[in-house]
């Protein structure tokens, strides 16, 4: 009995031992590893760097795209719009307001001459891309003052509105598609974000010779000269 | 004598068996066991982060983003070639006395050349007669720190606010008059809120218009510390909220009026604002 409590004891530290050796083994393979590891994940991390230093660029060159972005919205979709208006409305205003970055409310005021069209242009309008609900309002007889179609002139009391026609408004919600957004920039905003990257050196003035922002950024500065002034860019006139 | 049957030895020797093996396990083995298990989950984890895939993800992720800024620098060159006041339009590398003198000129060719370009594509404007740029101040920090916005933005941007338009023309001339201030040289403009009214070819579209300056210049006289400020009585900075200047730096068309520049009735420089007296404007400068 004596001699098997003997082995038990011998054939545990045994164990015990290798467990350990795996132990250190899995350790030193860790280690290892870390050490690949953290600079692969410096490497990735280094692209963040290399954008947040560039903030200042970056936000200006992505505001402008931005802008000239929305300087088309409007007329792309007024264009866009023209050809889902029935032919038999008489349109006097179309206006568009934002309603955030996903909604947009298209609101159409004109005249039209009977409640079959006033039926008829509803669904119309709801062909429009990403159109999801339109409301209306207003058949009926055209309001005294009110200057009816056809270019009639208000300031010229000889002539009235054509009897028979109403003057009606149309409500578009755009919730989807390429209309939905109808959202400016607004520049100050965006640029004092700009201002938490990179910015030059405070107190007095560069000096010579110093480097634009751009080529501070860790990027590659573009090839064709770094520039010279605070925004980066070289004057070409 | 006290004698042990052998059944005792037995038990006795299971029972030492038994307290030799759950001593090791319970305080070595299965801890180290649990090491083992965490170091293998770690171990695996790590093998996934450093394998070749990962490895190119990590380049290609800082590649790109050289690229995103490379291209970026490259768009940019472009803008503030075509689209920042032409080169020596304006600088503001003066003397800050001179730099309020230098604005006011330039101001005057900045409201032309926005009048000129609003009537283009055969519109007319209606409303308003004239588009009118906010007026420089004539304290030089203020210039400097409101109507440029430095040194809270980075560098010097003057952004107007321009107001509601209104530009009467066809169908296709308003059109082509929204776009067209996406090509205005010298300036970057953003237009919002379009609505057409009118019928036949008698249309008139009513606009807002954003102007944005980035003003290329190598860089602001006294920079963007506080020591930059030139001393000045009156027209204390952070005090100025009174009188027609309300800290942004911007102040009312004296005589003139509309006609920008150096001709548009400028207040003498360095004083205080003629309807500004006040006892703390006249306390010394604040900035």
């Amino acid at each position: 009995m004596a001699v098997l409590v003997v082995l038990t004891l011998a054939g545990t530290m045994l164990y015990a031992s290798q467990v350990s050796k795996t132990l250190a083994g899995y350790k030193e393979e860790v280690a290892a590893k870390e050490i690949i590891a953290k600079q692969i994940v410096d490497t990735a991390a280094s692209a963040d760097t290399i954008l947040a230093n560039s903030k200042i660029v970056l936000t200006n060159f992505e505001l402008v795209k931005q802008i000239d972005n929305s300087n088309g919205k409007y007329p792309r979709l007024y264009n866009t719009l023209k050809g889902y208006i029935p032919s038999f409305i008489r349109v006097r205003s179309i206006s568009a307001a934002s309603g955030g970055p996903e909604n947009s409310v298209v609101t159409i005021q004109g005249y039209l001459k009977t409640f079959q069209q006033y039926s008829d242009v509803m669904i119309a309008l709801l062909r429009f891309p990403g159109c999801s609900a339109v409301g209306r309002s207003g058949f009926g007889p055209i309001a005294s003052g009110d200057a009816g179609p056809f270019g009639y002139d208000p300031a010229n009391p000889e002539r009235g509105p054509i009897p028979g026609w109403s003057s009606v408004t149309l409500t578009m919600s755009i919730t989807s598609g390429p209309f939905a957004n109808l959202q400016a920039p607004e520049p100050r905003a965006t640029l004092a974000g700009a201002g938490t990257g990179a910015a030059p050196p405070a107190g007095g003035q560069p000096a010579a010779g110093q480097p634009p922002i751009s080529a501070t950024t860790g990027g590659a500065p573009p090839s064709s000269g770094g520039g010279n002034t605070l925004l980066g860019g070289l004057k070409g006139r | 004598m006290f004698r042990l049957s052998a059944l005792t030895y037995v038990i006795v020797g299971v029972v030492l068996m038994a307290m030799i093996f759950g001593g090791f396990w319970f305080l070595k083995i299965r801890r180290e066991k649990e090491e083992i298990g965490y170091y293998a989950k770690k171990s695996a984890e790590l093998d996934v982060i450093n394998s070749q895939d990962s490895q190119n993800r990590a380049v290609e992720r800082v590649r790109n983003a050289m690229q995103q800024v490379r291209d970026a620098e490259v768009a940019w060159k472009q803008v503030t070639s075509w689209r920042t006041p032409a080169a020596g339009t304006f600088n503001m590398t003066p003397n800050r006395w001179q730099l309020v003198v230098n604005t006011r000129r330039w101001h005057g060719r900045a409201e032309a050349d926005l009048n000129r370009w609003v009537r283009r594509n055969g519109v007319t404007m209606t409303s308003p007669a004239r588009l009118l740029v906010p007026y420089p101040t004539d304290q030089p920090n203020d210039l400097v720190q409101f109507y440029f916005n430095y040194p809270a933005l980075p560098f010097p941007v003057a952004i107007w606010d321009m107001g509601t338009i209104t530009v009467q023309g066809t169908w296709d001339q308003i059109m082509q008059n929204v776009r067209s201030w996406s090509t205005i040289p010298g300036y970057i403009a953003s237009v919002r809120g379009l609505s057409i009214t009118g019928t036949g070819s008698r249309l008139q579209g009513t606009y807002g218009l954003t102007v944005v300056v980035y003003v290329n210049t190598p860089y602001v006289s006294g920079g963007p510390g506080e020591n930059g400020g030139v001393p000045q009585l009156g027209g204390a900075t952070q005090g100025n909220v009174g009188g027609n200047q309300q800290g942004s730096g911007t102040m009312e068309r004296g005589g003139g009026g509309g006609g920008g520049g150096a001709a548009g009735g400028p207040t003498p420089i360095g004083g205080p604002p003629a309807n500004e007296p006040t006892a703390a404007g006249m306390g010394g400068r604040a900035n």
